[in-house]
């Protein structure tokens, strides 16, 4: 029994503490009879949650907590941490990363003590024989003392003995091998040592009196300068080793601080030492038999140590790495660690007890702010904790042996995150829930080892709270209108960034693979490459008539720009008075909390929790407010433009399409590049539409059984034609559109020996024309064959018939093709299979005929959708109105959290036709829905398309883009952006491809975009001075931008991807606070803004409508035109939302036009040469 | 042989793969010649000299519409697009590289492997025209006239109109242009040539003609290593084998393949992540695969 005692010390008075060591007590006292894991788990879980009830009296306990200032700087972090914290192309490689974390360990334990060792070191650089004969000096007097023997040693005595120890035990520091001696034969005074059995004797002796602390400590501090300075193999000596093995059990229990600390250096020390020589490590299993449970006793001894703040807790942690380093290569060791040690409980279940000290509440002053950036988290002392351990979990499991690892994941899993943080993220509280997914943000961020997200996006993809899972819970938040919804979609974009399949998936791809959303006729034009560009001229010409840059507008009235300042200042959210700038931070900045999202009651400038949490920001703020950027001192950067530069050119985000394009193709390729080692391609043919359901397996395609002699690759296109006939009931296509597919097929001149009868047996002929057409062209070299159709193809038809025969056998020629036609059809088969389809509409009257149709009702809708938004005040709810002939959109809004509803209902009240033409009001959702719309159980094929509630959710709240604030817009289409970069053609061709036809039930982005587009123009058709608001908004996100631009790549968790130094012209999206959000920025660029802009000064309501109040009086919002300064947060969010649509029209353009000409090899599988 | 061609031969795969680069570089810079100078260098005497690029609307439009001036955008990226295509082909034995000045010229090299135009080393410059995608097939001219009934024997260009008497948008490419380029040399056609003197003699003489195609093919192969025709950085250039430069260079091209596997072992972060079972559509489904130790 040891070591429990204190194993909770230095956390403060904290719940989790409390039970933890209760937990290891209760868990220490029957060894040997241990429950179950699972009912321990649950005991653990039950004695967590009561005590937190207890302690926390129903919620406090972490807001207040103003625990001792933390004073540590983790310099251990650094390195994982640093590495980590930005998941960025620029990433130390994982080998490098494991490197630097034993280098990191390896100086800094020995050379820290290097200088007191020096110190210590007393000028004995005598000959060996005399050090000899002075040690058996110092022993001699020692021997005297301890023969005398007695219960209780004299004063003197003990002086006595301890200095002679102390020079006997630097004599053995000094001590060498003789010369010329093998390594392992020991020096002269070692020798003696062990012959005399001195050190067992010593302690012998120490043990029969009382053996106080003070004592322990001292024993301690002389075994570790031994190990430190020793210049042999101390430990493999067994006269060393177990003296020192009991010492060390002796100090089991700690009960004073240095007697941890010199406890905790010494075994370090000893890792450190072990590290050196892994051999030893056998040596502490079977040395002795009284350890204890834990074998290894060093181990054993550091557990308690594990969560512990300050530099005790990471030399505990870097000895504890150290031995886990070991492990990797040693079963043994690994077994012990799993098997007789607490060690993956405690680290794992000691996250839940830390997570329990964490604030509840998170308080923010800015509107912008939306996810824990390092210096928001290195302010709040138990979240540096927890930092601290988590990133230990990940350095752990990045260097221990697969048991330990698989051991560590799963205590996560059980003993973290579905206990804890499951419930965390389920709490009623809105502002529970804010801070609870800004932690799981934090931590997916941090996390870098895939072992440990996998735990962590397991949890959230197939844990199941309350029958939903976690992840369709949170997407439903994105719904939510408040700082939720923010939050939300700072952790969807860290989701979107791991570029990870399962995620994917489950996000949005299994919605879309059976194709059910989209016309038959169209399944093969999922992976058409739009080369042309004309998606990109379609979404750029939704731009708002209002968004185009216009002549008139520089003869815009002077005074109106006056007017513009105050609206400006009011749109600048985080305000600051411009006559006290920059001495009142604090209270500047309070005032702005309160009329931003947090209650007004939570907003008095120094509650502690806000205190701490913001302290680190609090002072960059002034001094950033006192730096010559602020206002009063212009030029100097080379971002500030001097005085009536800003007028020059608010249009200059004209020019920066280029930017646009050149950010897309980076992230597009580097989301293809990442990709690639995903297991399919999602191209609307692999995993085929029909595996989703499981009814139609992957060989299990028509063409197949049909054609069995034909070994060449079964191109996508066909199996594509094939398999939608198959499966088509469950998507209930238009009746008729069925058959039309053979037909054309027929129509096309391909026609084989088989009478195109059936529907499979039409697809298997259209299977090997197109078969053989493919690998005609994949094998050139066999010449003759494809060129033909090439060559012929203005004369259409025939030529599928002339080369059935002559193809099939050249493929024989090119078994390459089998495996790589799949993941990449060759364009060449695309191609000509195009060729050969685009002439069908001509001859079948089939598809070809309806793809124009539909093409052609798209543009009466569009047309008429800005026929309707060009009225003045239209009409609610027009976005349903133009579309309802054709198809009958059904209006689910499934993702509206009570806040919404909240807000929506109080918008909705007011009578009057609002400018805006909001959708007609929704009545509430049941509560169902508010927890979380399960998606559509896999089983059972949808009766109606769905491209699952994640599109919805964020089409939704795309379609609300002129309602929203700015800052949930930018990350909003900073999220859609995201989504677009994914090369997956089924994802890609839904996003991206403009000329793909839906089924009616699915909503495009480009009707989104089309009705966000009307509802802008039909604001700026009745805001009298739309152009001069558009222009200041502009000129405040220029500024704005400009200003992170000039902090340089720093930005805590910034995203942010151009290298400093590099001057260019910032490109919108990145100015955008999607990038990097700091308040205090924010600040400045109001600042900047307003110097140009001083002017009647109104009060300024923020761009965020507050969390659960109205947002925004409609009364007074949707005050007329020419009513005040327009400075209500409605107008403000109406015109915000029209600079950062027109810019996310650029940005998708531009992400489309990437993707037409991203590197073929990116996509590529690695060489299979 | 010459043994620069068969290590040309020996890197076919890696040499888009540069291509690409050069041609991404390329285009970093060119939006910016699109905007001060878009003008195409002087073209040989037998070529239509392009006048203005695609890009009038550009300088002209910028003023009153937004999306107007996108138009030299989807311009360079549709050929940039056709240029991915092309590398995407993978055509045995044809080179392209898209010139410095003008993504609308395109300097290639054609290496024939067998059949009567064996050995054939054929450098040739393909003009896109400058409406692209909307006008005319690109036009394909050999640098030395080659001796072919469909190449015209003075100004060296390709009857390639007869493949494409209409270009179409989406079904025609450039790549196709290239292919059919290839291919004229293992299959003959000899209906309405340009060179009637080869169309007869192929039907009548085919052992004159094939001595004659076997002097046309020494005749390219003697102005191999000619100064281009064309003046651009990036005109393909031949030069005698000279260890001190190939050799290393030969060695990168080998070496290179190895790469990408390490890098992927490496930045294991940089790559997704991906727990799918192949073929399945589960998440998480991927077996737990015993970890090295």
């Amino acid at each position: 029994m040891w070591g429990l005692g204190l194993c909770g010390r230095g956390w403060g008075p904290g719940a989790g503490v409390g039970w933890l060591r209760a937990g290891l007590e209760g868990r220490w006292a029957c060894p040997g009879a241990e429950p179950p894991l699972a009912l321990r788990r649950a005991a653990a879980a039950g004695r967590w949650r009561r005590e937190r009830g207890a302690c926390g009296g129903g919620g406090r306990p972490g807001a207040d907590r103003t625990g001792p200032a933390v004073t540590l700087t983790p310099a251990w972090r650094e390195g994982p941490q640093g590495a980590t914290h930005a998941r960025e192309p620029a990433q130390v490689p994982a080998a490098a990363q494991r490197m630097s974390w034993l280098t990191k360990l390896h100086p800094r334990a020995g050379g820290h003590r290097a200088p007191r060792g020096a110190s210590l070191q007393s000028p004995i650089t005598a000959d060996p024989e005399t050090c000899l004969m002075v040690f058996k000096n110092h022993w001699a007097q020692v021997l005297r003392v301890l023969e005398r023997g007695g219960c209780r040693a004299a004063p003197d005595d003990l002086s006595a003995v301890r200095n002679n120890t102390y020079q006997m035990f630097n004599l053995l520091a000094q001590d060498r091998p003789p010369r010329g001696a093998e390594d392992t034969s020991p020096g002269p005074i070692l020798a003696f040592v062990a012959s005399e059995n001195l050190l067992e004797r010593l302690l012998h002796w120490h043990l029969q009196g009382d053996f106080p602390e003070e004592r322990k400590v001292e024993q301690l501090k002389l075994y570790e300068m031994l190990l430190s300075q020793a210049h042999q193999g101390l430990l493999g000596h067994k006269a060393v080793l177990s003296p020192l093995l009991r010492l060390l059990s002796l100090c089991s229990q700690p009960t004073s601080a240095s007697l941890e600390n010199s406890l905790v250096l010494l075994l370090n020390q000893l890792c450190v030492n072990v590290a050196k020589e892994p051999s030893i490590l056998e040596l502490f299993f079977h040395s002795q038999a009284d350890q204890g449970p834990a074998n290894l006793i060093i181990f054993s001894l550091l557990i308690p140590f594990i969560h512990h703040e300050g530099v005790l807790g990471q030399q505990a942690r870097d000895a504890l790495l150290l031995i886990m380093a070991m492990s990797a290569g040693n079963q043994a060791v690994a077994k012990s660690i799993t098997d007789n040690s607490y060690f993956c409980p405690v680290l794992a279940t000691g996250l839940s007890a830390l997570y329990s000290s964490l604030p509840r509440k998170l308080e923010a002053r800015g509107d912008d702010w939306h996810c824990l950036r390092r210096e928001d988290w290195l302010g709040v002392s138990s979240l540096v904790l927890f930092m601290n351990s988590l990133d230990f979990c990940n350095a752990v499991i990045q260097v221990a042996h697969p048991l330990v690892q698989k051991q560590l994941v799963d205590y996560v899993h059980n003993g973290f995150l579905v206990p804890v943080m499951g419930p965390a993220l389920h709490k009623t509280s809105l502002e529970e829930l804010v801070a609870s997914t800004a932690y799981l943000e934090l931590f997916l961020r941090s996390v870098s080892e895939p072992a440990l997200l996998k735990t962590f996006l397991r949890f959230l993809l197939l844990h199941r709270h309350d029958g939903a899972t976690i992840l369709d819970t949170l997407v439903t938040r994105i719904g939510s209108s408040s700082r939720l919804c923010m939050v939300s979609l700072g952790l969807f974009r860290t989701l979107l960034s791991l570029n990870c399949e399962d995620v994917m998936l489950q996000l949005v791809l299994r919605y879309l693979l059976p194709c059910s959303h989209l016309m038959l006729s169209q399944r093969r034009a999922v992976r058409d490459l739009d080369i042309y560009g004309r998606a990109a001229a379609k979404f750029l010409s939704l731009t708002p008539r209002c968004c185009h840059p216009p002549g008139h507008l520089s003869g815009h009235p002077p005074e109106c720009q006056d007017r513009l300042a105050a609206w400006h200042k009011g749109a600048s959210s985080p305000t600051l008075d411009p006559s006290s700038s920059s001495t009142t931070t604090t209270s500047s900045s309070s005032s702005t909390s309160s009329s931003s999202s947090v209650p007004p009651a939570a907003a008095k400038p120094s509650t502690p929790s806000r205190l701490s949490f913001f302290s680190r920001q609090a002072p960059e703020a002034a001094a950033t407010a006192a730096s010559p950027r602020s206002p009063g001192t212009p030029g100097g950067s080379p971002w500030h433009h001097p005085g009536g530069h800003w007028e020059e050119n608010p249009w200059e985000l004209e020019g920066n399409y280029l930017e646009y394009l050149r950010d897309a193709r980076r992230s597009v390729e580097r989301c293809a590049w990442a990709c690639r080692v995903w297991s399919a391609p999602y191209d609307g043919e692999e995993p085929t539409p029909g595996a989703h359901f499981g009814a139609n397996p992957l060989g299990a395609t028509p063409g197949n059984p049909l054609d069995p002699p034909n070994p060449g690759p079964q191109t996508p296109r066909t199996k594509k034609r094939g398999l939608p006939e198959e499966s088509s009931g469950q998507g209930s296509p238009p009746r008729g559109e069925g058959k039309v597919e053979p037909q054309e097929v027929v129509a096309n001149g391909v026609v084989t020996s088989t009478s195109s009868s059936s529907s499979s047996s039409s697809s298997s002929s259209s299977s090997s024309s197109s078969s053989s057409s493919s690998s005609s062209s994949g094998a050139w070299p066999q010449e003759d064959v494809a060129v033909k159709k090439v060559r012929r193809c203005p004369q259409r038809g025939q030529e599928g018939e002339g080369e059935g025969g002559v193809g099939v056998p050249a493929q024989n020629g090119t078994p390459g093709g089998e495996g790589k036609a799949k993941w990449e059809a060759l364009p060449s088969v695309e191609c000509l299979l195009e060729e050969m389809l685009a002439q069908a509409p001509a001859e079948a009257n089939g598809t070809g005929v309806t793809i124009e149709a539909f093409t052609q009702e798209l543009k009466e809708i569009e047309a008429e959708m800005k026929n309707g938004a060009g009225g003045p005040g239209g009409a609610a709810g027009e976005e349903g109105v133009p579309v309802a002939p054709l198809r009958e959109l059904p209006e689910h809004h499934p993702h509206l959290s009570r806040e919404e509803e909240e807000a929506f209902a109080s918008f909705a009240a007011a009578p009057e036709g609002e400018a805006l033409g909001r959708a007609p009001p929704r009545p509430p959702e049941p509560l169902a829905q508010l927890l979380g719309s399960p998606p559509r159980p896999v089983g059972t094929p949808p009766s109606q398309p769905f491209t699952g509630p994640f599109v919805s959710v964020l089409f939704g709240k795309l379609e609300n883009m002129p309602h929203n604030s700015l800052y949930v817009n930018c990350l909003l289409t900073g999220l859609v952006a995201q989504l677009a970069s994914y090369p997956q053609p089924l994802l890609r061709s839904f996003l991206l491809n403009t000329n793909m036809v839906f089924q009616p039930s699915i909503k495009s982005l480009l009707q989104v975009l089309g009705s966000v587009k009307a509802k802008l123009e039909t604001f700026a058709a009745t805001q009298e001075d739309f152009p001069g608001l558009l222009l200041r908004a502009r000129r405040f996100l220029v500024a704005r931008g400009r200003l992170e631009g000039g902090e340089g790549p720093s930005g805590g968790g910034s995203l942010r991807r151009e290298t400093p130094g590099r001057s260019r012209k910032p490109s919108l999206g990145e100015l955008l606070l999607r990038h990097a959000h700091s308040p205090t920025r924010a600040r400045q660029a109001a600042q900047l803004a307003l110097q140009h802009a001083r002017g009647a000064a109104s009060p300024s309501p923020t761009a965020t409508p507050p969390a659960g109040t109205p947002g925004g009086n409609p009364e007074e919002a949707g005050g007329g035109p020419g009513e005040g300064p327009g400075a209500a947060p409605r107008v403000k969010n109406a015109v915000y939302c029209a600079v950062i649509f027109s810019e996310f029209l650029k940005e998708l353009a531009a992400i489309a036009q990437a993707h037409a000409v991203a590197s073929p090899f990116l996509t590529e599988t690695p060489p299979e040469e | 042989m010459n043994p620069f061609w068969s290590m040309s031969t020996s890197s076919v795969r890696k040499r888009p793969d540069a291509e690409e680069k050069t041609l991404s570089g390329e285009l970093r810079t060119s939006p910016l010649r699109a905007s001060s100078k878009k003008q195409l260098p002087s073209i040989p005497k037998n070529a239509v000299p392009i006048t203005k690029p695609a890009s009038p609307a550009a300088s002209s439009q910028s003023t009153n519409g937004t999306h107007a001036s996108y138009g030299p955008f989807y311009l360079e990226y549709s050929l940039l697009a056709e240029f991915t295509m092309v590398v995407k082909q993978k055509l045995p034995g044809v080179y392209v590289q898209p010139s410095y000045r003008s993504a609308l010229m395109w300097f290639g090299v054609i290496f024939i492997r067998h059949g009567l135009y064996q050995d054939g080393v054929f450098k040739f410059t393909v003009y896109i025209p400058d409406n692209y995608p909307d006008g005319d097939c690109p036009r394909l001219v050999f640098d030395v006239p080659v001796f072919h009934p469909l190449v015209d024997p003075l100004s060296g260009e390709l009857d390639v109109k007869r493949a494409f008497a209409k270009w179409r948008r989406n079904h025609n490419h450039i790549w196709q242009v290239l292919m059919y380029a290839r291919r004229v040399f293992y299959k003959i056609d000899t209906t309405s040539p340009l060179n009637p003197e080869a169309a007869v003699l192929y039907e009548k003489d085919i052992q004159l003609f094939k001595s004659k195609v076997v002097d046309s093919v020494k005749l390219c192969s003697s102005h191999l290593f000619d100064q281009p025709k064309i003046e651009d950085p990036y005109a393909i250039i031949f030069s005698p084998w000279n260890p001190a430069i190939h050799d290393e260079a030969r060695e990168k091209m080998l070496t290179q393949k190895k790469k990408p596997e390490d890098q992927h072992c490496k930045s294991a972060q940089v790559s997704g992540l991906s727990w799918v079972k192949p073929g399945s559509v589960q998440p998480f489904s991927k077996e737990e695969k015993t970890m090295p130790t």
